[in-house]
């Protein structure tokens, strides 16, 4: 069996294209697990900038791993302020 | 029209998506630490690597997969009380 990559939905009849069940629910769980990872990595780049200031050792002090922590819990918190901040303006400037 | 997969197509299918999923996650693993050991282990570049530096080096490696680790762990929790 060949996938077709032409891009012509055209000639496809939208009532008889049959949706995998198990392969639609798979992709939509691997597709979360993927935007976790990537917001895994970009949390990581950050915080390893803020919070892995002193010099390498073999492993990392009780002060490094609280940052860490508190790294990922505070731009979860800055995000929601920035989000409220940013649809308020949004919102007076739709009101003029 | 296409046929359907049958079940042991399906899997293999799932399992090849896994397979590469996992591995991009590893390369950009390592795109990661590449950078941000370099930049934290040779700071002047000389004409080859030190002990000292080759030391640091191993220190980042796993301290950054531990700081990985630990975040993946804070922000999964933190996700799961918000929801």
């Amino acid at each position: 069996m060949s996938l077709d990559l032409s891009g012509g939905m055209g000639d496809l009849d939208a009532s008889s294209v049959v949706v995998d069940k198990d392969l639609q629910n798979f992709i939509i769980q691997e597709q979360q697990i993927a935007q976790f990872n990537a917001q895994v990595h970009k949390l990581t780049e950050q915080c390893w900038e803020k919070c892995v200031t002193d010099k390498l050792t073999s492993r990392f002090d009780g002060k490094t791993e609280t940052c860490l922590t508190n790294c990922v819990e505070r731009f979860i918190d800055a995000s929601v302020v920035i989000a409220q901040r940013f649809s308020s303006i949004i919102q007076k400037q739709a009101g003029h | 029209m296409a046929e359907q997969l049958n079940q042991f197509q399906k899997t293999e299918l799932m399992d090849k998506l896994k397979q590469e999923i996992a591995m991009e996650n590893f390369k950009e693993l390592i795109r990661q630490m590449s950078e941000k050991c370099y930049k934290k282990c040779v700071s002047k570049p000389g004409a080859k690597l030190d002990s000292s530096e080759t030391k640091c080096l191993n220190f980042c490696v796993d301290n950054y997969m531990d700081a990985w680790t630990k975040i993946s762990r804070a922000y999964g929790s933190r996700i799961q009380r918000d929801a």
